[in-house]
């Protein structure tokens, strides 16, 4: 029996938020996660940080939030961030009215825009449609979701904070209206475990109704599926929105290598089995094509969905998904349902994951009668890297691959600096889309890591291993043997494992409506099919 | 990404590439074609810094294009990536020499006997080595005074063919320009000599690619008019073949009135063992050989550029053809020449290393002589295997000559050299 002050329930951008957030303030919590970081909508949105300048027409207070929220992550999390800058781009076929109303609500924000004519925008995004009427600039950035789950973690971790992966919260303690404790099963080994605290909080995203459901109670949460296209490039080097009102695949987003359009609004039944429709792909490719012509003959890499966890309180309107506002709600249980030591954090975006998280702690502390203030909005997520450590890094490493694991590691580098010059062979590169050296998956691998790693996927989550083109193809194989060689699984399980990244890999990939990637596709089941026993069934 | 290059799309990751390339062989450190090209384009584009020393040890054969199944440019990916490549100054300025053959052509010849004699100097040598980073190993072909120049073989209503030499041919191996020149005359058909200087290639391979535009542009206005014409564009060098029949698209295409005139003369040229080939399997070649078995055994080297042009070792099927050759062929890769590559002091260990394979096959061959159609292939096999080798033209002349020596019932047989 374990215990600690707080649980957080829920390993997205929040509850990571939420776990280093506490750590800052000294109050002990545990986070528990199902699967593994970034399971949920955090690790299936688009990765835009938002300026705000999506929803100024229509929604002041959440772009103001956005802006706010967008230049603090910028300061604490710049490695997390491609500040590549966004354009709102006005396309013919759009109303020119929204363009003034635009113009008029980035002004009244006091959001930063810069007019720019067709033939300025053209020069700087050269794939644009000839016929656009002109753009304006705005504060977008690409956030790597993984990475911002991640640091938050790890330095919640050196603060004392602990992370668990695949631990499922099956039951939510009470005695009488006091909430005493969690019950959890490992999923990858079903032992079941439990842990005793003061507080609970739910930041389940799109499974808040079911974990609330644990203590009897009800969230109405409304799950609202988007789907997204990552395509092999990038088309764009900075955001490109549609000026228009929100809607189908208006935002491309630049993400380091590739570039995901995105998204699609369907009301879903729950946050599980998500499957993007053939049609709904067709239509998203469609759109995507008014927003870039070439993306016609563009190579899709894969698709995917998530859901937005939509806060639906009673007598809302029962509009459209984009109809209800983008702000998050924060339920204290013990106000509303006699239910004393039980948070809700609900709805929201990624963008503001660290203001609700702010907020959420703000609620716990005074629980707890702990006068800490928020420090996360000053406090930057990694302390700086010591020059000495990255020019060791440009010595050691080639060009592109150090600017990357500058950016991934930071002053860990150190680390990735001694396991090479210990064996030179360490600066192999494993992963080769993503320029991932063998040094750094061990180092993810390691037992001591802060944010522990248990299948070959939640190597890809801490250092983009297999997010490249070849999806997995040939650095899969690679990963299953290096964590052979470290003794993480044995060789039945790196197998097992394999096969199942394999699968879902595979999986992934089938949807694809465009030929390049189906051939990358046939070129993993030539490799690994039947023939070689590391798949026979299914539609290998 | 601008929507003419999606094909960097096409890239499976597979390794063909890799599988194809000499370089990958030689050096265990090479990244390999698929990372210096398709690979570091993307990454490049994500505006991370790409630049990379080994994209000098690129040799240009093109290979990689070769093995592609997915049709990725990924010779002219590594290319555009050299173009860019920092270098320091002196090896910026011995590079800046080698991509010009054709001046240092002209300024030899102007005192050509002398200069042989400095060049094969071994201080002289040295000193290149020290200063300008030649290898001392390399022995400098021979530079001549003449020039061929001029219409060769005239007779009546015969056929015409325009004869690009390279700087080779020009400079060093004018007689095997007066093999050509018989060759074609037993066939009947007259040979203009070219006044188009260097091919460009040379330049492209030592990432000076103005250079290489001033190049072609030159000489698409002097071969324009031949080719606009309908008269055949014949070449004996394989690499300077590759070049006219892709490098004026390719320096040029931006230029829509460029690219229309590329298309013409690329499409007239013909390798010399292609053009006889052609004419061989219409029925239009002359076979008046007579018996070579006096040359002995002899080793067939098939150049890179001569299968990146799509050719099927047209000389090695022409020379067995004439009776008594015994010809085999060697069928084992690159040489490790690739033009001036080998010269340079610091790559002079991949190129010889990168041979291996070619030297152990004519070793096991034991042939009197290797043919092979590409001057600095030639060079290194004899540096390489001690073997002396010659132009598969030389060959044929000489069968035809043997063919009046026994008709005309004098003279002896040749050896080339
Ligand atoms: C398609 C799409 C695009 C989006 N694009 C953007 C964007 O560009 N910019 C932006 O700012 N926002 C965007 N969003 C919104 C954003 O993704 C979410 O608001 C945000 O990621 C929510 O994070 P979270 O941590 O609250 O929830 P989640 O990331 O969903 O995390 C919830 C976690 O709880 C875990 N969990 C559930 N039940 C249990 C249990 N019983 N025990 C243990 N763990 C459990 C889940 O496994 C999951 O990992 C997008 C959303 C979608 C769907």
């Amino acid at each position: 029996m374990d215990r600690t002050q707080v649980v957080i329930i829920g390993g997205g951008a929040t509850g990571a938020g939420i776990l280093w957030d506490l750590s800052l303030r000294g109050i002990a919590a545990v986070l528990l996660e199902k699967r593994d970081l970034a399971n949920g909508a955090t690790g299936r949105c688009h990765g835009l940080l938002h300026s705000g300048a999506r929803y100024a027409v229509k929604d002041a207070e959440a772009a103001r939030e956005c802006l706010r929220e967008n230049r603090i992550l910028k300061t604490i999390a710049p490695h997390c961030i491609h500040d590549v800058g966004g354009l709102f781009v006005r396309y013919p076929q759009d109303d020119p009215a929204f363009f003034t109303a635009w113009d008029r609500a980035c002004a009244d924000i006091g959001l930063p825009t810069a007019p720019l004519s067709a033939a300025e925008a053209l020069d700087l995004e050269p794939n644009l449609p000839s016929g656009i009427l002109g753009a304006s600039t705005c504060p977008d950035a690409h956030v790597d979701v993984f990475q911002l789950t991640l640091s938050n973690l790890q330095a919640a971790v050196a603060r004392g904070g602990r992370f668990r992966a695949y631990a499922e919260v099956t039951a939510i303690e009470r005695r009488g209206g006091q909430v005493t404790g969690v019950r959890f099963r490992d999923t990858l080994s079903g032992d079941e475990d439990s842990i005793d605290c003061e507080m609970v909080v739910n930041a389940g995203g799109g499974w808040a109704q079911q974990v609330a459901a644990l203590a009897g109670l009800h969230v109405p949460v409304r799950c609202d599926k988007g789907s997204l296209l990552v395509l092999n490039h990038n088309l764009v080097t900075r955001v490109v929105n549609r000026c228009r009102k929100p809607g189908d695949a208006d935002i491309l987003v630049p993400a380091g290598p590739v570039c995901i359009l995105g998204t699609s609004s369907i009301t879903v039944s729950g946050p599980e089995g998500l499957r993007a429709e053939t049609d709904e792909i067709e239509a998203l490719l469609k759109l995507g094509t008014e927003l870039v012509p070439c993306m016609a003959e563009s190579r899709v890499l894969r698709i995917f969905s998530g859901v937005r966890p939509l806060y639906v309180p009673q007598g809302a309107d029962k509009a459209g998904g984009r109809e209800i506002s983008r702000g998050f709600a924060l339920l204290d249980h013990g106000v509303e349902d006699n239910l004393d030591g039980f948070v809700s954090i609900v709805g929201g975006k990624l963008t503001t994951y660290r203001l609700m998280a702010e907020k959420t702690c703000d609620l716990v502390a005074s629980r707890l009668g702990v006068d800490e203030p928020c420090r996360t909005a000053e406090t930057p997520l990694r302390p700086p890297t010591p020059e000495a450590v990255t020019r060791k890094i440009r010595h050691l490493l080639p060009a592109q691959a150090a600017s990357i694991v500058e950016r991934r590691l930071g002053p860990a580098m150190a680390q990735l600096a001694e396991r090479i010059e210990a064996d030179p062979d360490m600066a192999e590169i494993l992963c080769e889309c993503e320029q991932v050296t063998r040094a750094e998956v061990a180092m993810v691998m390691a037992v001591d890591a802060k944010v522990p790693v248990r299948t070959i996927n939640d190597v890809g989550r801490r250092c983009r291993l297999g997010f490249g083109s070849c999806q997995g193809t040939f650095c899969g194989y690679r990963a299953m043997l290096e964590g052979y060689r470290q003794g993480l699984w044995p060789a039945e399980a790196a197998a097992a494992d394999f096969k199942r990244y394999l699968d879902e890999r595979w999986k992934g990939q089938a949807q694809i409506p465009n030929g390049k990637q189906l051939e990358q596709l046939m070129l993993s089941h030539d490799l690994f099919g039947p023939s070689h026993h590391f798949h026979s069934d299914g539609e290998g | 990404m601008r929507h003419t290059d999606v094909t960097l799309d096409n890239c499976l990751k597979c390794s063909d590439c890799n599988a194809a390339c000499p370089v990958m062989t030689a050096h265990p450190r090479y990244p390999g074609p698929k990372h210096l090209g398709p690979e570091l384009e993307k990454l490049r584009r994500e505006g991370l810094p790409c630049d990379s020393e080994w994209l000098e040890y690129c040799l240009g054969c093109e290979r990689c294009d070769m093995a592609c199944p997915n049709q990725v440019n990924v010779a002219e990916l590594i290319a555009r990536a050299k173009a860019a490549h920092k270098k320091p100054l002196r090896r910026r300025l011995r590079d800046w020499l080698l991509a010009r053959p054709g001046l240092l052509g002209q300024v030899i010849s102007l005192a050509p006997a002398v200069a042989n004699r400095v060049l094969a100097l071994g201080v002289v040598r040295r000193l290149m080595s020290l200063t300008a980073g030649i290898a001392a190993e390399r022995s400098f072909p021979a530079y001549a005074r003449v020039k061929l120049a001029g219409v060769h073989g005239r007779s009546r209503g015969a056929e015409r063919v325009v004869f690009f030499q390279g700087c080779s041919m020009r400079y060093n191996e004018q007689a095997l320009g007066r093999d050509c020149i018989a060759l074609l005359a037993e066939n009947g058909i007259e040979t203009e000599m070219s006044e188009a200087g260097c091919c460009g290639y040379p330049a492209l391979a030592n990432g000076d690619p103005a250079e290489a535009r001033r190049r072609v542009r030159a000489n698409l206005e002097l071969l324009y008019q031949a080719a606009e014409n309908g008269t055949p564009i014949v070449t004996a060098c394989t690499s300077c073949g590759q070049m006219l029949k892709t490098g004026f698209t390719l320096l040029l295409g931006d230029d829509p009135e460029l690219a229309a005139k590329a298309r013409v003369v690329e499409s007239a040229v013909r390798d010399l063992g292609e053009f006889l080939i052609e004419r061989a399997d219409q029925g239009h070649l002359s076979l008046r050989f007579g018996d070579c078995g006096h040359l002995g055994r002899l080793a067939y080297h098939s150049p890179c550029h001569q299968a990146t042009q799509g050719l099927s070792r047209p000389w090695f099927h022409l020379l067995r053809m004439v009776p008594g050759i015994e010809i085999e062929d060697l069928n084992a890769g690159c040489c490790g020449m690739a033009g001036t590559f080998g010269f340079k002091q610091e790559k002079y260990p991949v190129s010889l290393s990168i041979g291996q394979r070619l030297f152990q096959a004519i070793a096991q061959a034991a042939p009197r002589q290797v043919v092979s159609e590409c001057p600095t292939c030639r060079m290194q096999i004899t540096h390489g295997s001690g073997v002396p080798s010659v132009h598969p033209a030389t060959l044929l002349v000489m069968a035809y000559e043997q063919r009046k020596v026994v008709d005309g019932g004098g003279g002896g047989a040749r050896l080339a050299s």
